[in-house]
């Protein structure tokens, strides 16, 4: 099986990955001195590799200090969910698989 | 199922890493659960009283920890314990993924998560001001007000660590004097940023969008964008009650000297175990980690006989 890749969003791809994008994009905000980003980053990566027809991508805040501002970022990770560029529901802190893919899913089917 | 370890330690943080170095050190053959990640240490931005290194922060620590764990051979395994119980001679283990593990000592090292606030729309502003992770935040919160609720050496060290960046820092007291270290109240005190108000406790958060005030109960209303919560921790101790193990009021696991619980073979070390007024620092944990490793190599070396 291909791996998917979790996308990289900068200032170079975020019009067009997320907010001109067509269908659902959940964004993992995270930077590399958090502790609980680093917990929950692998757990993001599994999932999207199970969950079908869901964009996902991560955010380096660090790096991207405008896009985080722009999405009034204040604790990370935080996971913010777009459909068709339109911010839908966000949820914040690490958590097991299971709940945060719980969380994604719930989002996702109250906006289809 | 593969052979049986000697000893199995729940939680990967000072204590948990400690007690797999130490029992491998023993001979025992060892596997730890648990994420470093997660432990509250983590949280921690400067350690400054933890021997041999005179500042370093808690995740740089804790890395220290987990690779001379590993130097010794230690296995880890980053998943999470979801139950455990005793059959015959051996206790059996179950992690979220399933994975089923034997040993025949356990050491509880699961330590605690930040408590809350307890104020009634105190869900609704987590990631939009509140809190529990000021190493996380604090660059959030760039020429900003921001309060610190807590009195503890953790909340006078948020403080410090966001009056580099904010604007305004407030530490929010329910008493007339800080429990920090002399030392670090005598820097809050040098700090024209920081203004310390006592017998302050919080009844209600407010804002539209964001944080944006705080009511406190004696009716006074302060103007801030983030509130960074450090009103210390408590314990989890859920898998210890599915073993049978003793807990206190508070929820602690109750400990003997040498580390051991009620029930034999099951020990505990670190924030999750002892008295609430025990002293919870990276130290003493480790040395109660060391402690529960060597009790149970003992008891292991005395049912040989």
């Amino acid at each position: 099986m291909v791996r998917k890749m979790v996308l990289s969003i900068t200032s170079n791809n975020y019009e067009k990955e997320v907010m001109n994008y067509n269908g659902f994009v959940v964004i993992d905000c995270w930077a590399p001195w958090c502790a609980p980003c680093r917990m929950s980053s692998p757990v993001f990566e599994e999932l999207s590799q199970e969950i079908e027809g869901i964009k996902f991508a991560k955010l380096n805040v660090d790096e991207e200090g405008l896009i985080a501002q722009a999405n009034r970022i204040v604790s990370i990770p935080t996971f913010i969910i777009f459909k068709n560029g339109v911010e839908v529901g966000r949820f914040v802190g690490a958590m097991p698989k299971e709940l945060m893919k719980q969380k994604i899913m719930e989002v996702v089917e109250n906006n289809e | 199922m593969n052979k049986a370890y000697d000893c199995l330690i729940i939680g990967a943080g000072p204590a948990g890493l400690t007690a797999g170095i130490y029992a491998t050190r023993y001979a025992l053959k060892t596997i730890i659960i648990g994420k470093p990640f997660e432990s509250i240490i983590t949280h921690a931005w400067n350690v400054e009283n933890y021997p041999g290194f005179k500042e370093i922060s808690g995740m740089d620590l804790i890395e220290r920890f987990k690779e001379h764990a590993r130097h010794f051979g230690v296995e880890l395994v980053e998943e999470e314990v979801v139950s455990a119980e005793k059959n015959n001679e051996f206790f059996l283990i179950t992690t979220d993924a399933n994975k089923k593990i034997k040993t025949k000592t356990i050491i509880l090292a699961m330590g605690s998560v930040p408590r809350k606030l307890n104020v009634p729309n105190e869900e609704d502003f987590i990631g939009k001001g509140v809190s529990y992770c000021a190493t996380c935040d604090a660059p959030f919160f760039k020429d900003k007000v921001v309060a610190v609720v807590g009195g503890s050496d953790s909340a006078v060290m948020t403080a410090l660590l966001l009056s580099q960046k904010s604007k305004k820092v407030y530490i929010l007291y329910r008493r007339e004097k800080l429990r920090a270290h002399p030392i670090e109240i005598k820097k809050v005190n040098s700090n024209e940023k920081i203004e310390v108000v006592y017998n302050a406790q919080i009844k209600k958060l407010v804002g539209r969008d964001v944080l944006e005030k705080i009511e406190l109960t004696n009716g006074e209303e302060l103007s801030v964008d983030g509130v960074f919560v450090e009103i210390g921790h408590v314990p989890n101790p859920v898998i210890a009650k599915n073993l049978g193990v003793k807990i206190n009021e508070q929820g602690f696991i109750i400990v003997d000297e040498h580390m051991r619980t009620n029930i034999e073979r099951v020990y505990s070390a670190g924030d999750i175990c002892g008295t609430k007024e025990k002293l919870r620092q990276v130290i003493t944990a480790a040395a109660e980690g060391a402690k529960a490793a060597r009790s149970a190599y003992e008891d292991i070396e005395k049912n040989k006989k």
